[in-house]
């Protein structure tokens, strides 16, 4: 049977004075010297036919000591004289915030009354869980347990406010290293891929690797101490890893070796490169270049590339009189070469072509040429390409693409590319998954607080303000809120605090929590987070337990990184990743005096097409070896002719 | 609660008739007490000596204080004659383990005044007793006066009446503030000890009550028998404090025992203990002879 407020024992009663009177919104109350409440407790009061629930954010202790004077009179001035006898009377005064009351109306101040630690049940009415996560269309996503007082008493956030439509997004702040920010987005993700209702349809996740190892090995299983295992009980909770996860990573610069610390043979069959040829950069080339490079002509020039030459066949007689296949950066080198021919032959009155200036287009291709280099190994210049499956999504599935070795710019076109297509594809609703959750650290790098607008920023902007609607819900995480954009992340409607830098606390966002909340903050232990959700009138601190999937370091211990091998074996060690079979050495000998081009040209097709004998079809792409012919003999220079005596010569 | 049946009170007498006070008058003069000297026996020494007390050493035994308070408020007059209503309160806070808890409390509450002018108030509310003061020629202040004296006497029997109520429960030391000479049972009992920190009555005079009155700190004056013949308890006087640079009375205090503790080595144990009960400082206008004890209690009663 519930044990009912009456029938527990208080711990404290409400006092209130007229210097400190209880509001509608505050109350204080004191108690034993010894008692289980601290800050963060939830606690109940119960008097008067109305019941208060409140959550602990300050408290003061003091004695009827009347001036520190005398207790130095007392001790003789020595410290270590021996005690005194009696204690003296002492007051523990805490001082809490409203978190519900009933009923609600009429609104009025906290009764005085005893004050109780709240049960499982009154944490579930405090903080308003039970209009959701009971019933058939609960809709309760649990983040921890609320562990006070003995208590541990799951919390569970709604996921109509978490990933739609009523709120969304999430924001995390926290010290780097003590916050354990990753970490509660992997158990968050893991919770809400076990409990997003059936109702609301399917939800996938796309996550940024910005830093080391941290989240490439999130299909791979940690040992979890028995308390954690203990939490995952209580939050009714599997503790596994994501069964579905896909890795994507640029290549490193030479095209074959990837570009990610997840390269250890063991994982290979789950980690592809991620690469992009030029029509998918000459989309977002607002992304990499700022307002500066693009003005008006610019822009019209780059336009008149992506809508009349990139991926069409262009002609015109002025450029060595044949048509242009653009389909990669290298054909498009090639094509600028012809205008600028075009113009050198035409020689002084040559600096126009098809109202293009030529040093606009000078700029534009320095600029594109400039994101082919910085971005080396993610674009290509022969138009291979291999992407996320984009329409194909899978409901519980995780996408981890791997920046963390890129060029920053290289970085924001991914980032750019990446949203823009699952918010197209989710407009268009053809992207697989009804909702997907895009986890982004380090936000303060894309949405800085200050500093030029970028496309990236605008980007992020218009998905925290809109996204929701398309179920596109951006989880994002950075050292120092301050930082960030405000609109980023005031429309994060739900915000998770660890452990916090206290100069970062002494800025006026943090205006509204108490001191002892801050102190609580800057010192929280990890694992265990302040949370504000549309359903808390206060925010409360809840324990999670240790994501169940291996962290960065331990994966790079269990699975080292596999060493950046030679050409000829990398492209050995891609093909063996799509079949066992094929042997090092067949490759090696393949790819033998063959131009690095075409061996990637081949490797990118081979990859695309997943043959059922890749080493068979690798061949037959890379084609017949040409056997390179001698070099015809130079002509020697033509005989001087004789010289007539020179009557003044040498 | 006081102040609501004061209020209740002030309004009924209004009904009847009577001119309703908003207080006590300030030209009411301060507690009566004379100031004499009531000239003792001693029972240790030939004269007066001071003996130094050895190291502070608390009770090892649990310990209990007792005091009482009282509070008087002016309901108004019949005719020329005030009524009064009077509170007195009392507890026993008993230490375990440094903590203390309230183990008894007493309160009464009297309208106190003339006969007449009780009974055209009417009766007394629940839970109030009438207290009738002496006839005789009527002045107001001097009434007042008595109801005052009346109203100690009531305080102090209730007093008497926690104490009681505390030894039938319980046999450890009991520490009163004030003098055990008021009550028989108090005077014979073995673990009572008498807090007198009023000095208005001095029980040597001449050279004595200087050397008296110039005890050193943590030193004790020789036992006495402050009332010859008529209550048989023993006394002593005890420096809690130094006194130089301040008053001759500062933290001095007599201690009053049963005779049975009264040999010089019960003296010694007594003194100790007190000299431990110092602290902490209780504060406040009296802390320097104000045990930590007997201030709990006061706070107790301030606060019911």
């Amino acid at each position: 049977m519930t044990e009912t407020p009456v029938t527990r024992h208080p711990i404290g009663r409400v006092v209130a004075t007229e210097l400190k009177p209880s509001t509608p919104h505050q109350f204080y109350f004191w108690t034993a010297r010894e008692s289980a409440v601290g800050i963060g407790a939830i606690v109940c009061v119960s008097a008067g036919g109305r019941t208060v629930y409140g959550v602990v954010t300050d408290g003061s202790a003091y004695s009827d000591l009347p001036t520190p004077m005398m207790d130095v009179l007392g001790a003789d001035g020595d410290p270590a004289s021996p005690p005194a006898p009696s204690a003296r009377s002492e007051i523990r005064l805490y001082l809490a915030s409203v978190l519900r009351q009933e009923p609600a109306e009429p609104l009025q101040p906290v009764p005085i009354g005893p004050v109780h630690l709240a049960t499982d049940e009154d944490v579930a009415l405090a903080l308003r869980m039970e209009g959701y996560t009971v019933g058939e269309r609960a809709t309760g996503i649990p983040v921890g347990v609320y562990a006070a007082g003995g208590l541990e008493s799951p919390v569970s956030l709604d996921c109509d406010f978490l990933l739609g439509p009523e709120a969304a997004h999430l924001n995390i702040s926290g010290v780097s290293g003590l916050a354990t920010k990753t970490s509660a987005v992997e158990f968050l993700l893991t919770s809400i891929f076990q409990t997003f209702p059936a109702h609301k349809g399917s939800v996938a996740a796309v996550c940024f690797n910005v830093k080391g190892p941290d989240l490439c090995f999130l299909d791979q299983p940690a040992e979890l101490a028995a308390a954690d295992r203990g939490l995952y009980d209580r939050m009714g909770l599997a503790a596994e890893p994501f069964r579905d996860v896909r890795y994507f990573a640029p290549f490193r610069p030479d095209g074959v070796n990837l570009n990610t610390l997840r390269t250890n043979e063991a994982l290979a069959e789950s980690t592809e490169p991620l690469v992009w040829g030029l029509r998918e950069v000459l989309d977002f080339a607002e992304v990499v270049m700022n307002k500066d490079d693009v003005d008006a002509k610019a822009d019209a020039f780059i336009d008149f590339l992506a809508e009349r030459v990139v991926g069409r066949e262009f002609y015109d007689p002025s450029l060595r009189g044949k048509a242009f296949q653009v389909q990669s950066f290298a054909d498009l080198d090639e094509f600028f070469r012809a205008i600028f021919d075009f113009m050198e032959a035409l020689g002084k009155g040559g600096e126009v072509w098809r109202t293009h200036h030529v040093a606009t287009i000078r700029k534009v291709r320095n600029r594109l040429s400039n994101i082919s280099t910085r971005s080396k190994g993610l674009v290509t210049d022969d138009g291979g390409v291999n992407d996320l499956p984009w329409g194909s999504f899978r409901d519980r599935s995780v996408q981890v693409i791997d920046v963390a070795g890129l060029d920053p710019l290289a970085q924001d076109l991914v980032f750019a590319r990446v949203v823009s297509k699952l918010r197209e594809h989710l407009e268009r609703r053809d992207l697989g998954v009804d909702h997907v959750v895009v986890f982004v650290d380090e936000l303060n790098k894309y949405a800085p607080a200050d500093g030029p607008d970028t496309y990236v920023r605008k980007m992020l902007l218009d998905l925290s303000e809109r996204g929701r609607y398309l179920g596109l819900v951006l989880f994002s995480a950075q050292q120092f809120r301050s930082q960030v954009q405000r609109r980023v992340v005031g429309n994060a409607g739900t915000s998770v605090f660890g452990r916090m830098d206290m100069d970062e606390l002494a800025t006026p966002q943090y205006a509204t929590l108490s001191p002892a909340t801050k102190i609580k903050l800057a010192t929280l232990p990890k694992g265990e987070l302040m949370l504000r959700h549309p359903h808390f009138t206060q925010p409360i601190f809840v324990r999670f337990p240790r994501p169940a999937v291996m962290t960065g370091r331990e994966g790079v211990e269990r699975f080292p990184p596999a060493v950046e091998l030679p050409f000829a074996e990398a492209v050995a060690r891609q093909l063996r990743s799509l079949d066992r079979r094929v042997s090092a050495d067949a490759v090696r000998l393949a790819v033998d005096g063959r131009r690095e081009d075409d061996v990637r040209r081949a490797l990118a097709a081979t990859r695309r097409s997943r043959p059922d004998d890749p080493f068979a079809y690798f061949i037959s792409v890379l084609g017949k070896r040409v056997v390179a012919e001698p070099a015809p003999t130079q002509r020697r220079g033509v005989r001087a002719v004789a010289a007539p005596e020179d009557p003044y010569g040498p | 609660m006081f102040t609501r049946l004061v209020l209740r009170c002030r309004k009924r007498l209004a009904a009847a008739g009577m001119a309703p006070a908003a207080g006590m008058p300030a030209v009411l003069p301060f507690r009566d007490e004379d100031a004499t000297i009531r000239p003792a026996r001693l029972i240790e020494d030939a004269e007066l000596r001071a003996h130094p007390v050895p190291a502070a050493a608390p009770f090892d035994a649990p310990v209990a204080f007792l005091d009482g308070t009282q509070r008087t408020e002016l309901l108004g007059y019949f005719g020329s004659a005030p009524l009064a209503l009077a509170e007195a309160r009392a507890a026993v806070r008993e230490r375990v383990d440094g903590l203390f808890t309230t183990v008894v409390r007493e309160r009464q509450v009297y309208l106190v005044g003339r006969r007449a002018a009780l009974a055209e108030f009417g009766g007394e509310p629940d839970g109030v007793e009438a207290l009738e003061l002496p006839e005789g020629p009527l002045h107001p202040l001097r009434d007042l006066a008595e109801i005052r004296r009346a109203v100690d006497r009531v305080r102090g029997n209730l007093e008497l009446a926690a104490a009681d109520a505390f030894r039938r429960q319980r046999g450890g030391w009991l520490i009163l503030d004030g003098s055990l000479s008021g009550s028989p049972t108090l005077a014979e009992d073995p673990r009572a000890i008498g807090i007198v920190k009023s000095h208005s009555t001095l029980p040597f005079d001449g050279a004595d009550l200087e050397r008296y009155l110039r005890l050193p700190p943590a030193h004790r004056t020789s036992v006495f028998e402050p009332t010859p013949g008529f209550r048989p308890v023993l006394a002593w006087a005890l420096r809690l404090w130094p006194w130089e640079g301040r008053d001759l009375f500062h933290g001095l205090v007599r201690v009053e025992v049963a005779a049975v503790n009264g040999s010089p080595e019960r003296a010694d144990d007594i003194s100790r203990a007190l000299l431990a009960e110092r602290l902490p400082v209780s504060g406040g206008p009296q802390w320097d002879r104000l045990l930590y004890g007997t201030h709990t209690v006061q706070q107790f009663l301030r606060a019911e």
